[in-house]
């Protein structure tokens, strides 16, 4: 049993920080997140006997958390009904010679947003979206490893971004214009 | 390269995830494509905007504490647990040695039922009746069972006793099918639907929130092409295992076979749940 606690601790726990963050962007509470890294390492320890070892442990975490998530949190999920893309690709066009920097030309188009109003922008992507954007955008991982994690085929973690992060622009943008910023377009002349 | 093309490869080249040529290619259009270039930009923008906004943050430090306190208690809480959760994840571990329990509870619990009140329901089922020929039992089951949940399908019969769902099932169906025997629910029910000739039982358990629904039938319709199953289904069921797998709402399915019939189940709980439930000492027919 002392054998398969300390294997279980050094295969599993390096992967923390990884599920946390990923469980509390999906889920948008520390608690909630809380909860489900420790359902998730529980499940794990139960199971670690069907995990073989040397193979991707991180991936196999993410797995049973995925499964976990689901069981609790199972939502209907839609995209939006109507979404404009071209507004804000056309408001790009107009502004985008205007500013030379990076971070003027996000502001103008998100506003000053704060960290919680994207995260709450992030958090009302349907689910299927919301995973690719924060493993990808947030965690950084590859799509062969994002494939690996919520077993899809790479070609659908592509169009997933794409069009999550079309979303999310969208709604980012929204969330600009409903504080109160002015259309920045009006602005610039 | 046109301007579908690109889309289809846009948040690959924000990624830096294309081929060489893939590469090449969608460049080349956004050099001569104006519309294309802008949304290349913008979602890098949204991109860089997202990973500079929400940063990754630290795992809590109760965290890992909590989590191993919690294996060391539920590894010193003793045999049962262990012998339960040892059961369920040898893989060798054959769903029929769940049934055969205790047969003595069962008995007694036969004698019991007597006084269990049998409901007659007034309601049709066969909103879904099976078509002739192979149907998909995986996905079959998802629908119905989403019809449970919704109440919109409803048992023909329920009772506190699985003796008279048993019953019923062997009159009306005329095939007996063997049923775990859960402990405190608040009903079980069943109803059959007659696909051409080819009964098909359905017997649904409601604990609370929970339900768990079964839809058996005999091993024979596969053979005869009127109910279908995926291939590893069929392969690890014939080898005597449980075979799992999520539906599209994310409720959990289990397939096994048994005594010449085939069941799947379909529930709103986890799996670990689930095993203990169709573990629970079976009720001999």
């Amino acid at each position: 049993m002392q054998d398969k606690h300390k294997e279980f601790e050094k295969e599993m726990l390096p992967h923390m920080s990884a599920l946390y963050n990923f469980a509390l962007r999906m889920t948008g509470d520390p608690d909630d997140a809380k909860d489900l890294v420790q359902e998730t390492y529980m499940k794990a320890y139960r199971f670690f006997d069907k995990y073989s070892q040397g193979t991707n442990a991180k991936a196999w975490l993410f797995r049973i958390m995925k499964n976990s998530y689901i069981n609790r949190y199972r939502r209907e999920s839609k995209e939006p009904d109507k979404v404009d893309y071209d507004e804000i690709k056309d408001f790009y066009a107009t502004v985008k010679g205007s500013v030379a920097d990076t971070n003027d030309l996000q502001e103008k188009i998100f506003g000053n947003l704060f960290e919680d109003e994207v995260a709450k922008a992030l958090q009302d992507l349907p689910e299927e979206f919301r995973t690719v954007v924060i493993l990808c955008d947030i965690e950084g991982y590859t799509y062969e490893e994002i494939a690996d994690f919520i077993e899809i085929p790479i070609g659908t973690v592509r169009s997933r971004l794409h069009r999550g992060r079309k979303m999310l622009r969208e709604s980012l943008r929204r969330y600009a214009l409903q504080r109160g910023y002015r259309d920045l377009n009006n602005e610039a002349d | 390269m046109d301007c579908r093309e690109s889309q289809e490869l846009m948040s690959g080249a924000v990624d830096n995830e294309l081929r060489g040529d893939q590469a090449a290619e969608f460049f080349e259009h956004i050099e001569i494509c104006s519309g294309c270039r802008d949304e290349f930009e913008l979602e890098n923008l949204t991109k860089t905007y997202i990973r500079r906004m929400i940063t990754m943050v630290d795992v809590p430090h109760d965290l890992q504490q909590s989590i191993l306190l919690q294996i060391e208690t539920s590894e010193k809480r003793g045999l049962t647990y262990g012998f339960w959760s040892s059961l369920v994840s040898n893989k060798f571990f054959q769903p029929f040695l769940a049934f055969g329990f205790v047969a003595l509870i069962a008995v007694a619990l036969f004698i019991l039922n007597k006084s269990n009140t049998l409901i007659q329901s007034e309601k049709s089922w066969p909103l879904t009746s099976p078509q002739a020929t192979n149907l998909d039992a995986l996905s079959a089951a998802e629908d119905n069972f989403q019809h449970v949940l919704t109440g919109t399908l409803r048992p023909e019969i329920t009772s506190t006793a699985i003796s008279d769902v048993l019953t019923y099932v062997k009159e009306k169906a005329g095939y007996s099918i063997n049923l775990p025997l859960i402990p405190k629910v608040d009903w079980v029910g069943a109803a059959i639907t007659d696909g051409d000739n080819r009964p098909i039982a359905h017997v649904i358990y409601k604990m609370g929130e929970t339900y768990i629904y079964i839809f058996a039938f005999p091993e024979k319709y596969l053979d005869a092409r009127v109910v279908k199953l995926p291939l590893g289904c069929i392969k690890s069921i014939s080898g005597d295992n449980w075979y799992w797998t999520h539906d599209s709402n994310g409720d959990l399915q289990a397939v096994w076979a048994h005594d010449g019939n085939i069941c799947v189940a379909t529930a709103n709980i986890e799996r670990n749940e689930l095993v203990s439930l169709l573990s629970s000492k079976e009720y001999h027919r």
